[in-house]
């Protein structure tokens, strides 16, 4: 998000509102066009009635209170009218090359109606209530590369503007923003007797979208081990480098001070239900007050040669993991000098084949090298494949299920990696020297997927996710906040282990302010002060 | 019908995983798949035959034959799975100049994975295939890139497969291998705008592809996915 949101800036892109025939209701299409140097995008978005029983986060949905495409370009009037009756079908629906990502989304009843009434009745919306929820509407998928028929990610690759893994998402979702914040207002206005008033823009501001994410984000992890090794190497590579700052300048000092404030704050604000994520977020305030006091006495590791590093090194032995990363996430803020350009490296376009060429005793070492954390996996207990993954024929959504109760396993998904290079491992070690890799893999294909990742990840080191993901402990929430941290997400907020809820763009500048000077710094975001 | 790349790839791998191939193999025919749809040739259509020739036994896994550079299928009077024989073709290219198939049931698939394969390995190869019929036909494969001589594969006598040879003509950089105006053209258009397949063998291809999928039940759509029924807040 923020990198779309630095370009936006950086390029003054414009957002422009060229369509909006909504009824009283707020049901109807609306367009909306960022035009950035060189190409526009246009969000298509169509707002339709739905029924209280038919509102569902769930894949298996068939209906949306809002649908949207984002188109490359701008929409001819026969294009909107082409749209309007596939996107309200969303997965049942064709798409075509022009048209770059497919999206719904659903009010949150929480708080659109409330925001809604309020400023009919000329007031302003509590900004309690706003924090509490964050976001008028919720999106529930967002499709791209070539789903159902929109354009392939080779398409936009090129593009400056979207090569950036999930830039033609993210712009859809900052586009359904403008949207909800428009809907809202013109529905208030509709329903108000000449007291309405338009949404505060600090509170406007504070509105972000929810989304929320279930199992399908897993398999992507797996599935793409070089995009994730890109994302985690560039991540690694930022913290290593702001670690090795030599001394701290005051204004970074006060800078930090102030992030920390702000962060502070944010994690106040931070509400869930989840009995886990709420004991870590109460962990992470609790550290977060002590990396203050750390650095407010006069022998702050701030005054230290390297003093990240030492701060960091502090937080590594005393404070929680999910601190230490609030931690990371604070201190990557200070030297976006230092770590911006990183953005550009977390692209893969590249596919890896196998090296045929390699023995069967390295393929073996590599293994004892690189996947020792497998290997010491005991596949023979039951409990270590509980779990399996697979694709219910109910819309294709992803699930999870009990391997000895429910029925399906047959058919799971290729996500065990650990036991599947485990198996692997095992014959190597009873086969003969004498044999090459490509004899091997001609006799035994089952084992040429495993094959390839263990050859491409022996040059990806973050590629693998070093986990027994069909395991009782399995949580596969651990891997869509894993995915979900990266887009730049916020509130994570869990409504079960398979699932949760997020919110996206809150804080971030609306499209009028996108040319401000301070358009980028809006982690951490916060609740407006009252006024 | 019109259809992007990406799902051709992604259908064309779901398929062969419903018939039974192993994921890796499956993957390696989603790729084909997709750059044969792309190059302009029935990407889509030629999978599903090759699909279709394993779940109906006409095509079998492969075997080394004599000695280690030639492959042939494993059951006697069958024809070579170009969905097994590729991959391995590949990987023995690795270590040897060149490796024969016997009785192969897809030879312009075989093509494709060579030309996608190539990009990754930096290879230079030529392919040539002999038809029941007699009909000789050759493709030249460099880095990423592939050329046809002669009509398309798909051509070729399919009762009794291919004869097929590829030999390694090394890595030589001097050669100019690069896609005429046409075929960058053809390439440009099924990335901007995909590419037209036919509703049948698309259904066809889902159709294979449902083997994947688990039926529905009672807990599964309950508490498979971790979310509620209904989401009203």
């Amino acid at each position: 998000m923020r990198t779309l949101v630095r370009r936006m800036h950086r390029e003054s892109w414009t957002i422009e509102r060229t369509r909006f025939n909504l009824d009283r209701n707020g049901f109807g299409a609306a367009v909306y066009s960022a035009c950035g140097p060189e190409r526009s995008y246009s969000l298509v978005a169509f707002a339709n009635p739905l029924d209280n029983d038919q509102r569902t986060d769930r894949v298996i949905a068939e209906a949306w209170d809002a649908s949207f495409v984002l188109y490359d370009g701008v929409p001819a009037d026969e294009d909107i009218a082409r749209l309007a009756s596939r996107a309200p079908r969303q997965e049942a629906g064709r798409f075509e090359g022009s048209e770059l990502v497919l999206s719904r989304a659903n009010r949150s009843m929480r708080l659109f109606d409330y925001v809604c009434s309020s400023l009919a009745a000329g007031v302003q919306p509590d900004i309690a209530r706003l924090t509490e929820v964050g976001y008028l509407m919720r999106t529930t998928a967002v499709y791209g590369n070539g789903k159902f028929g929109v354009g392939d990610r080779a398409k936009i690759a090129g593009r400056p503007e979207l090569a950036g893994p999930f830039q033609a998402e993210l712009l859809t979702v900052y586009l359904i923003r403008c949207f909800t914040l428009d809907q809202v207002e013109h529905v208030a206005k509709a329903k108000s007797s000449g007291r309405f008033v338009p949404l505060e823009r600090s509170r406007k501001r504070f509105l972000g979208i929810g989304n929320a994410t279930g199992l399908g984000m897993a398999p992507f992890l797996v599935t793409h081990p070089e995009l994730i090794h890109r994302w985690v190497h560039a991540r690694e590579s930022a913290l290593a480098r702001v670690r090795q700052v030599m001394d701290a300048a005051p204004e970074k000092i006060d800078r930090f001070q102030a992030l920390l404030t702000r962060a502070r704050q944010h994690l106040d604000e931070w509400q869930v239900e989840d009995s886990r994520q709420h004991a870590s977020i109460l962990e992470t305030r609790s550290g977060v007050a002590r990396i203050r006091e750390w650095v407010s006495v006069a022998a702050s590791p701030l005054v230290e040669k390297r003093p990240w590093n030492r701060l960091y090194q502090m937080a590594e032995a005393c404070l929680s993991v999910e601190t230490q990363e609030f931690l990371v996430s604070l201190l990557l803020e200070l030297y976006p000098e230092l770590v911006d350009e990183l953005e550009s490296t977390l692209s893969s376009e590249g596919r890896s084949s196998i090296d045929a060429s390699q023995s069967m005793r390295e393929l073996q070492s590599t293994i004892e090298q690189n996947y020792r954390w497998a290997l010491e996996i005991d596949f023979d207990h039951p409990g270590s494949q509980q779990h399996f993954w697979y694709t219910s024929v109910n819309k294709l959504e992803p699930r999870f299920g009990n391997r000895y109760s429910e029925a399906g396993a047959d058919r799971e998904m290729p996500l065990a990696i650990a036991r599947d290079v485990q198996r692997l491992y095992r014959q190597l070690t009873v086969t003969d020297d004498a044999v090459s890799l490509a004899q091997y893999l001609l006799s035994h294909p089952q084992h040429r997927h495993v094959v390839r990742r263990i050859q491409a990840n022996a040059v990806h080191t973050y590629g693998e996710i070093q986990d027994n993901l069909v395991g009782e402990d399995c949580l596969p929430l651990h891997l869509l906040r894993y995915k979900l941290a990266f887009f730049g997400a916020s509130k994570f907020d869990p409504k079960s282990a398979l699932w949760t809820r997020i919110t996206l763009f809150q804080g971030a500048p609306l499209p009028d302010e996108l040319h401000r000077e301070d358009a980028d710094d809006w982690c951490f975001p916060v609740a407006p002060t009252a006024h | 019908m019109h259809a992007s790349n990406a799902e051709i790839e992604t259908l064309t791998c779901k398929a062969a995983v419903g018939v039974g191939l192993p994921a890796g193999l499956a993957e390696d025919a989603g790729v084909a798949a997709a750059w044969l749809s792309g190059a302009g040739f029935a990407g889509a259509d030629i999978a599903c035959r090759a699909i279709e020739n394993i779940r109906k036994g006409r095509a079998r896994p492969v075997i080394i034959s004599g000695h280690t550079a030639s492959l042939c299928p494993d059951t006697k009077g069958k024809l070579a799975s170009v969905m097994y024989a590729a991959p391995s073709l590949f990987d023995f290219l690795q270590t040897t100049s060149r490796v024969t198939v016997a009785r192969l049931d897809e030879p312009l698939l075989l093509f494709a994975h060579l030309v996608c394969s190539s990009s990754v390995r930096a290879m230079e190869l030529v392919l040539h295939s002999v038809g029941s019929t007699g009909k000789v036909l050759q493709g030249v494969i460099q880095r990423g890139h592939g050329r046809l001589e002669g009509p398309p594969f798909s051509d070729q006598e399919a009762k009794n497969g291919s004869e097929v040879s590829v030999t390694m003509v090394g890595g030589s950089q001097d050669r100019n291998f690069k896609p005429t105006k046409k075929e960058s053209e053809t390439r440009r258009a099924a990335i901007q705008r995909g590419v037209e397949v036919t509703e049948a063998i698309w259904a066809e291809l889902q159709r294979l592809a449902a083997h994947t999928l688990v039926p529905e039940s009672a807990t599964s759509k309950q508490r498979g996915a971790g979310a509620g029924m209904i989401d009203n807040d």
